[in-house]
C-alpha cells in the first residue's frame, strides 16, 4: 500500500464519515461472529490436535484482539496491520497445533474464517487494492500453511480475493458518491451564503455607489468625475453580485453529462477533439453569465433570464468571439461607440448579436479588411464560430456602427467537415 | 444594463392626463437617502409626489389609499418582493403604473414584476434626467424597455415557445414577428426613433408594438394563473350571494 494512498485513507478518516463508521460496525459484527465459529471448531476439535494448548492460546489472543478492536472508533493501517500479522499467525501456527496428516487431509485453519476480517477491513480503508492485497496475504500464509495447496485451500484463496476485491470496490463507490454528496452540500451552503451577501450588498453599498452616483452629477464639477468613478464601482460590484450567483446556478443547473459529447468516438477535427476533452468532466457553463463579464458603462448585456447553457468549452470559445467583436469594436468603432450585446436562446441554436454604434464602414471594406486578414473578424470570430459549426455575419454601414451576428448550435454537430 | 438609451425613446414630451394636470407619484424604497433625493427630483420636475413608503406592505397600502398615477418601486423591498407587491396591487385593480427601479439588476426577479404587471424597468444609475422621462413615459402607459429588459422578455417569449405546456397556438399570446423584429432592435440598444427609421414605420407604432409585447407577457402570465387555478380545482363557484 502507498504512502499516498494510506494518506487519503487516513484524511477520509479523519472526516470520520457516517459511511466507514457503519462499514467499520459490519466487519466488527463479522469478526465477532467469525471468532465465535473459530472456538467451536477449535472445541469440538480439541481431541483431534497434536498441540491442544497452542489452538486455545491461540483462538484465545484472537478473542482478546476482537474485544480490543471492539473499544476503538477508529480503524488505522498499523492497527490493520496487526490484525494481518495475528491472522497470519493463526493460520501459521496451525501447524504446530494439528497433525500434518490432518493438515494435509484439509482440516481447517484455526482462525477459519475470522482470517478474513483483516481483508474487510483493508478493503474498507483501503478500497479494492487495500482489500487485493490483503487477500493476497492471507492466501499466501495459507499456502504456506498447507504445503502443497489443496482443493480447499485454492477454493479459499479465490473467496478471500472476492470478499477484498468486491467489498473494496463497493467501498471506492461508495466514497466517491459520498464526496459528491459532500461537494454539493458545500455548494448549496455556499450559494445560500453568497446570497445572503449579495442581498446585503444590494441593501447597503450598491444603493450607496447609485445615490453618490446621482448627488454626483447633479452637483456637476468635479463631483461628476466622483459620480462617474461611483457608477464604476456600482457596476463592477452588481457584475460580481450576479456572477456569483449565476456561479451557482449554472452548475447546479447542469444539463446530462456528456450532452454535448459527439456519438462518434473520433473527432472529425483537432478542434472538435478540443471541444469533447473539455466536455469530459466541466459540465456546462451559462454563456450569459460568461458573457456577463464584458458589460461595462459602454457595453450593454441582454441576456434570457434562465441560464443559456452550453457545453463549457464551447461557452468559452463563443464567448472568446465575442470579446473579439468588442474589442473591434473599442479598436476601429471610435471613442465615443458604445455597444450591445444580445443572447438568444432559439432551442436549438444561440444567437449572439453584437451590434455598436459607431463609425462604421463600406461593405467593400470589409470585404478588403477580411481578405487582408485585418479587424480580427476572420480568425478570432469567423474561425472561432465555425469551429464551433456556427456561422458569422457581419454587417455595417458607414456612420451606422457594425452589427455582428453570430449564431453557434447548442450542442456539438456529431460530425463535422473538415474547415477548408 | 444600458442607461443611455432610453431618453430619446421614453422621453417623448408628457402627453394626455400627464400635461392635462400634475402626475401624481408614490415612491417605494428602502433607502432613506435615495428615497428623499428621488422624491425631491420628482418634486422639481412638476410632480406630485402623494407619498413614500419603506417597505413592501406599506407600498401597497398606501398605493391603495392614495391611488397614484405611477408607483415608483424598488425591487428589493423588506416584506414584499417587487412581483409580490406588482400581485397586491393588480388584485386591488388599482389604476397605477408601477416602475421599477433596480440597483442589483437580478434578471429573474425584474421578469417576474414585469410579467407581474410592472409597465416599466430603469436601473438605479439611470441619469436623472432619463428616469424623469422615465416616470412621465409610465404615466402615459408607455412601456419602459431597457435593452436588458428587452433580452429578458425576447427570452422568456422564446421559453414559453418552447414550453410543451404553453398555450402557444393561441396567437394573442404569440409574438408577431414584428414585434420580434421591434424587441430585438430595442436589445440591441437602439431608440425607438432609430428603429422607426430602421424599419420604416412611426415612432408611435414602435412605442404600440412594445406596449403590445408587454400587454401579451402579462396577458400570458394572467392565463398560466388561471390555467394553474383550473387544474388544482380553485374554480369552485363561489356560493351565491344573498
Amino acid at each position: 500500500m502507498s504512502r499516498a494512498a494510506t494518506a487519503a485513507g487516513a484524511a477520509d478518516r479523519g472526516r470520520g464519515s457516517a459511511l466507514e463508521f457503519a462499514l467499520d460496525r459490519g466487519v466488527d459484527t463479522y469478526r465477532v461472529l467469525s471468532w465465535l465459529y473459530a472456538v467451536v471448531m477449535v472445541w469440538h476439535r480439541l481431541g483431534d490436535f497434536h498441540r491442544p494448548l497452542v489452538a486455545l492460546a491461540v483462538v484465545l489472543v484472537l478473542g482478546l484482539w476482537t474485544v480490543f478492536v471492539l473499544l476503538l472508533r477508529r480503524r488505522t493501517w498499523p492497527l490493520l496491520a496487526v490484525e494481518l500479522a495475528l491472522a497470519c499467525a493463526g493460520i501459521l501456527l496451525t501447524r504446530v497445533a494439528d497433525s500434518p496428516e490432518n493438515i494435509a487431509a484439509g482440516a481447517t485453519t484455526l482462525p477459519a474464517t475470522w482470517a478474513a476480517s483483516p481483508v474487510m477491513g483493508c478493503a474498507v480503508l483501503g478500497g479494492w487494492r487495500g482489500g487485493l492485497a490483503a487477500a493476497l496475504v492471507v492466501g499466501a500464509a495459507d499456502i504456506l500453511e498447507v504445503g502443497a495447496p489443496t482443493e480447499g485451500t485454492v477454493y479459499n484463496l479465490v473467496l478471500l480475493l472476492l470478499i477484498g476485491g468486491c467489498l473494496g470496490w463497493c467501498v471506492d463507490v461508495a466514497r466517491r458518491g459520498q464526496r459528491a454528496l459532500d461537494e454539493a452540500m458545500r455548494v448549496r451552503a455556499e450559494i445560500a451564503e453568497r446570497d445572503r451577501l449579495a442581498r446585503s450588498i444590494h441593501d447597503g453599498v450598491l444603493q450607496n455607489l447609485a445615490f453618490i452616483h446621482r448627488r454626483g452629477q447633479q452637483l456637476g464639477g468635479p463631483s461628476a468625475d466622483l459620480a462617474d468613478l461611483a457608477a464604476e464601482s456600482e457596476r463592477e460590484l452588481r457584475d460580481l453580485v450576479q456572477g456569483r450567483r449565476g456561479a451557482g446556478q449554472g452548475r447546479s443547473a447542469t444539463l446530462g453529462a456528456g450532452a454535448g459529447t459527439p456519438e462518434s468516438s473520433a473527432p472529425a477535427s483537432p478542434a472538435a477533439g478540443a471541444a469533447g476533452a473539455a466536455a469530459v468532466g466541466t459540465g456546462d457553463a451559462d454563456l450569459g453569465r460568461l458573457l456577463a463579464a464584458s458589460g461595462s458603462a459602454r457595453v450593454s448585456v441582454a441576456a434570457p433570464a434562465q441560464p443559456v447553457l452550453l457545453e463549457a468549452g464551447r461557452a468559452q470559445e463563443l464567448a472568446l468571439a465575442v470579446r473579439a467583436a468588442l474589442d473591434n469594436v473599442t479598436k476601429h468603432a471610435g471613442p465615443d461607440a458604445k455597444a450591445w450585446v444580445l443572447i438568444e436562446d432559439l432551442g436549438t441554436d444561440v444567437t449572439v448579436t453584437v451590434r455598436d454604434d459607431g463609425v462604421g464602414c463600406t461593405p467593400q471594406r470589409l470585404a478588403e479588411a477580411k481578405d487582408a486578414g485585418r479587424l480580427g473578424v476572420s480568425q478570432s470570430i469567423c474561425g472561432r464560430v465555425a469551429d464551433l459549426g456556427g456561422t458569422a455575419n457581419v454587417r455595417s454601414t458607414p456612420g451606422r456602427g457594425t452589427t455582428v451576428v453570430l449564431t453557434v448550435p447548442l450542442v456539438a454537430p456529431p460530425q463535422r467537415e473538415e474547415r477548408p | 444594463m444600458s442607461r443611455t438609451t432610453e431618453p430619446s425613446s421614453a422621453g417623448a414630451a408628457p402627453s394626455g392626463r400627464g400635461s392635462a394636470e400634475q402626475v401624481r407619484v408614490l415612491v417605494a424604497d428602502d433607502h432613506p437617502m435615495w428615497r428623499d433625493a428621488v422624491a425631491r427630483d420628482l418634486e422639481d420636475a412638476g410632480f406630485d409626489v402623494v407619498g413614500i413608503a419603506d417597505d413592501g406592505p406599506s407600498a401597497v397600502r398606501r398605493t391603495i389609499a392614495t391611488r397614484p398615477d405611477v408607483l415608483v418601486l424598488d425591487l428589493n423591498l423588506p416584506g414584499l418582493r417587487g412581483d409580490e407587491v406588482c400581485v397586491a396591487l393588480a388584485e386591488a385593480a388599482l389604476p397605477t403604473r408601477v416602475l421599477i427601479l433596480s440597483a442589483s439588476a437580478e434578471q429573474q426577479d425584474v421578469l417576474e414584476a414585469v410579467k407581474s404587471g410592472a409597465s416599466g424597468y430603469l436601473v438605479k444609475s439611470a441619469a436623472r434626467e432619463e428616469f424623469i422621462d422615465a416616470v412621465h413615459a409610465t404615466a402615459a402607459g408607455k412601456a419602459v424597455f431597457t435593452p436588458g429588459l428587452a433580452g429578458l422578455v425576447l427570452g422568456e417569449f422564446r421559453r414559453l415557445a418552447a414550453s410543451p405546456s404553453a398555450p402557444t397556438s393561441d396567437p394573442a399570446l404569440q409574438l408577431t414577428p414584428r414585434e420580434t423584429e421591434v424587441l430585438l432592435l430595442v436589445a440591441t440598444g437602439l431608440s425607438y426613433k432609430e428603429i422607426a427609421t430602421e424599419l420604416f414605420i412611426s415612432h408611435r407604432t414602435v412605442q404600440n408594438h412594445v406596449q403590445s409585447t408587454l400587454n401579451k407577457l402579462q396577458l400570458h402570465n394572467r392565463v398560466q394563473l388561471v390555467r394553474y387555478a383550473l387544474a388544482h380545482g380553485l374554480d369552485a363557484p363561489q356560493p351565491p350571494q344573498g
